[in-house]
């Protein structure tokens, strides 16, 4: 299982910059949200590739896949507001988890109740 | 390894100007009475009865000059399609590649075989290479001492006034499959542009030529997508292959490169 591809994630700029971006979810460590630094609910969620005791050894860079979500027209994030888009994350990680070895690309799952499927996606790096 | 490839760009040098009249601006053409109109043709001068004219983007469509109606209007003999752009070239020399020197003469004919294939530059409108691929029909040498020349004649009118390229059959670029960590395909509704970026380990990946200021955003979001289902078509054909070394091109790639 060294690439299940899951999207596209569609993500709509406040310029109309279009982008359709598709991530390899087999090797994804954990989920996790970071607090946005004005206090309101979560909207960025990183998918870690490599665990921070790993990074912490010196071992390896850590590699995550970005996720912001933003409003429907690209110019601001779209808080959270009751963990769904760590729902959402896990529902997507869980149907590669699930996923027969053939199935290559899994196509996105929007969880009910999601606030934004407006999604900019990006590698980012640490170290 | 597995890996998803494109064909391998060779650059033709030291190449004979084939062109009379290279990458214009189509006023109209109609593709009903073949009436080609360019303002700022010179055809008398430029083009005569005979000559190819041909979609300098897609020389799949080319045409044989019937009549040059006036010095800005000439009628061909089939349809060109709805060029945008397009190039003149006597029909001696419309389908030649030549070259200009003897050690060009002999190198090519030790690297390039009968059905191998030729691409030129376009006129950089939706894509800046030309659509059309050519076969080299044949190869010919001529040993003449002091004029030594080798001689592609191809199927399809290419142009060899800017950069011709050439592809030797089993020549691949490729770009491995399992280290890929996501994959960006853009488009803009605003500058008409198309790319799709590979996301590895430590590095991105362009695939370039994508497209510039298509004539519309349609235009960039329809080449966007077919390239979209050609890159994944690979992706999922090689990773199911049962061979550990498996690769498949991407449909539709010759013309473009990985940019690191």
């Amino acid at each position: 299982m060294s690439v299940k591809l899951v999207g596209p994630f569609l993500y709509t700029s406040s310029i109309d910059d279009v982008y359709r971006n598709y991530w390899n979810f087999s090797k994804i460590l954990t989920i996790d949200g970071q607090q946005p630094l004005d206090g309101d609910a979560d909207s960025q969620y990183y998918a870690s590739r490599t665990m921070y005791t790993t990074y912490d050894s010196g071992s390896d860079a850590m590699s995550a896949i970005g996720f912001s979500f933003y409003t429907e027209d690209g110019t601001a994030f779209q808080p959270d507001v009751d963990r769904g888009y760590l729902r959402f994350l896990n529902r997507n990680l869980i149907n590669v988890l699930t996923s027969r070895p053939d199935d290559i690309v899994i196509p996105l799952e929007y969880t009910p109740g999601i606030q934004s499927t407006n999604i900019e996606t990006y590698l980012d790096y640490v170290g | 390894m597995k890996t998803i490839s494109i064909p391998y760009r060779r650059f033709l040098t030291n190449v004979v100007d084939n062109i009379i009249d290279g990458n214009r601006e189509i006023t109209s053409f109609d593709t009903a009475t073949f009436v080609l109109v360019a303002s700022g043709a010179n055809f008398p001068t430029t083009g005569n009865v005979g000559d190819i004219v041909f979609d300098a983007e897609d020389s799949r469509q080319f045409a044989t000059i019937v009549s040059v109606d006036s010095t800005t209007q000439v009628t061909l003999d089939g349809s060109i399609g709805l060029a945008s752009y397009y190039s003149v070239a006597p029909a001696a020399t419309a389908f030649l590649v030549v070259t200009q020197d003897a050690a060009t003469a002999s190198y090519w004919m030790a690297t390039y075989s009968v059905g191998d294939r030729v691409n030129c530059i376009g006129a950089a409108e939706s894509t800046n290479f030309n659509l059309g691929l050519a076969t080299i029909l044949s190869l010919d040498y001529d040993g003449t001492v002091g004029s030594e020349t080798a001689t592609m004649t191809l199927d399809l009118p290419m142009s060899t006034d800017g950069e011709v390229i050439a592809y030797v059959e089993g020549e691949i670029d490729t770009l491995p499959v399992n280290q890929i960590i996501g994959i960006e395909f853009y488009h803009s509704a605003i500058s008409f542009d198309a790319a799709p970026s590979f996301y590895l380990e430590g590095t991105s990946v362009g695939l370039v030529p994508g497209v510039s200021n298509s004539p519309d955003a349609e235009s960039a979001a329809a080449y966007s997508a077919d390239l979209e289902k050609n890159v994944m078509g690979a992706i999922q054909e090689v990773l199911r292959s049962p061979w550990p070394t498996a690769n498949a091109m991407i449909k539709d790639s010759y013309g473009m490169y990985f940019d690191y």
